[in-house]
């Protein structure tokens, strides 16, 4: 189980951490994130539970742990705008660009964008594009249809490229 | 993808990387956790001695245990239905299912006929109940009225059935009693329901009309009766052998009226306003039963034994009707809206 692991570990751990990256945009998070979802691959495959596809398995929990972030940083929010606390008011949104990557100007700006686009656009195109995942994985991943995958990815790409050639 | 700007900033995207120092240590938290161990449920010692335990060591065990938890349920909604009302929502499962059961598991046509005399009873007592808390409207009327048509054609069939076993046996006597028992309840809760619901027209000739469903249990009580004596008229052997039975009957009807008149006693020894046009309208019942007994007395002298023994049934159903009356009258006594003869 061990090498089961290490292996799906090795092939798949940079790929989770990205897509984490480009939707919580901190690297501290990404990695607590990206470290809670193997930790869940490890123990269902301690449990002996037989999991088809790792990938799919994988992209699953990480999407659903960003959700969960994304909760609790919101109702995190509104205490502090509603407290008597004077400290400065940090209001965390999904389009929060606390970027810290080494990677391109290029690269960065792409994120953004890909950030901008409509929710149920966002992950089918990044998952596409970013992951090279097929349209049944992804539909797996989000919990649609393989239909309303191809459609959202492409419905996506077109908003993506209005926003991205944009500039 | 055609925009090469767009599949270049796609693949700066796909460099982004843990740092082999950021990978090691998720991987060691990860496999070095102790949260999957201590995540793991801690079996209760008594466990095995569980009932449920048992149960998930043999699969088998779950084509028993399933179909008798489906069987208990299934019981616990027919108790629950037992005495609904009319307008309980578990009403059509007593009416349309626990009851036709019990009636198909009786077999022998006396208790098919008992069942469905008690049916047509408890239908009027259904009915009552609701009188009395003044929720019996039309559609509940007509649905009752519907049920007692029912009971009474399958206490009819029944009532053939129990004749034509007693003309073969050469036994008597079981389906009179079933007949006066059936006629003696549907006149008396017809009676206690006409006063529970207040509702007493007269038509112009100054004839009482009562509500439907106490018309058609009159109706009903007097239909059973008719054919019975009908077919009491055609069959010659049949009178024969009643009149062997004659004195142990009369004697009986004695001893019923008897106990009425004691009874009656005791409910006028403490009198209340509801209570007085009850024990009025038992007086009057109770003297048609002894009046009926003297008219068979009367036919019997003359020689008439057919006559004599078909008003003595008379007598037995009136003195029965009498008991009901009484007894059920009393029991709604405070509910009573009005004065019989107002």
């Amino acid at each position: 189980m061990n090498h089961t692991f290490e292996t799906i570990y090795e092939k798949e751990s940079d790929a989770i951490f990205r897509f984490c990256l480009v939707r919580v945009s901190s690297r501290e998070q990404s990695l607590d994130i990206t470290q809670e979802t193997f930790l869940r691959l490890w123990q269902s495959l301690k449990k002996g539970e037989d999991i088809q596809n790792s990938r799919a398995f994988l992209f699953t929990i990480a999407h659903r742990l960003v959700i969960d972030w994304y909760r609790k940083k919101k109702s995190l929010s509104w205490d502090k705008i509603f407290s008597k606390d004077d400290k400065e008011i940090d209001v965390v949104d999904e389009k929060t660009t606390e970027i810290n990557l080494s990677t391109s100007a290029e690269g960065r700006y792409l994120m953004d964008k890909i950030n901008e686009l409509s929710p149920s656009y966002r992950d089918p195109v990044y998952l596409r594009y970013g992951e090279d995942l097929s349209p049944p994985e992804i539909g797996e991943i989000l919990g649609i249809s393989t239909n309303a995958a191809s459609v959202r990815i492409n419905r996506g790409l077109e908003e993506l490229r209005k926003k991205y050639l944009s500039r | 993808m055609k925009d090469n700007n767009l599949q270049n900033s796609i693949e700066e995207i796909k460099k982004i990387k843990m740092t082999a120092l950021e990978k090691k240590r998720v991987f060691e938290y990860v496999v070095n956790s102790k949260i999957s161990s201590s995540q793991e449920s801690i079996r209760s010692p008594w466990f095995n001695y569980s009932f449920i335990a048992r149960i998930k060591k043999t699969r088998l065990a779950y084509y028993v245990v399933v179909p008798l938890i489906i069987i208990l349920a299934s019981g616990g909604i027919a108790f629950a239905s037992e005495d609904s009302l009319p307008n309980s929502i578990l009403y059509p499962i007593k009416v349309s299912i626990v009851e036709p059961i019990r009636g198909a598991l009786t077999f022998s046509p006396k208790a098919k006929a008992v069942y469905e005399s008690n049916l047509a009873t408890k239908r009027m007592v259904e009915a009552e109940t609701l009188a009395g808390e003044g929720k019996l409207n039309q559609p509940i009327e007509n649905r009752l009225n519907n049920l007692l048509e029912r009971h009474t054609a399958s206490l009819n069939n029944a009532l053939n059935k129990v004749d034509k076993i007693e003309s073969t046996t050469g036994s008597i006597g079981q389906s009179e009693d079933l007949i006066t028992n059936f006629h003696a309840n549907m006149n008396a809760h017809a009676q206690v329901l006409d006063i529970l619901s207040g509702k007493k027209e007269y038509d112009q000739n100054g004839q009482y009309n009562d509500i439907q469903i106490s018309k058609t249990a009159r109706d009903n009580a007097d239909l059973i009766t008719n054919i019975s004596k009908n077919d009491e008229i055609k069959t010659e052997n049949k009178i024969q052998n009643k009149l062997d039975n004659y004195k142990r009957r009369k004697e009986a009807i004695q001893s019923l009226i008897d106990k009425t008149t004691t009874e009656l006693d005791r409910a006028s020894a403490k009198p209340s306003a509801s209570s007085q046009e009850i024990i009025e309208s038992t007086n009057q019942t109770l003297n048609r039963a002894k009046q009926f007994l003297y008219d068979a007395n009367e036919h019997e002298n003359k020689g008439d034994q057919a006559g004599a023994y078909s008003t003595l049934l008379d007598s037995e159903s009136s003195v029965k009707e009498a008991g009901i009356f009484l007894q059920t009258g009393l029991k709604f006594g405070g509910k009573f809206k009005g004065k019989w003869n107002d």
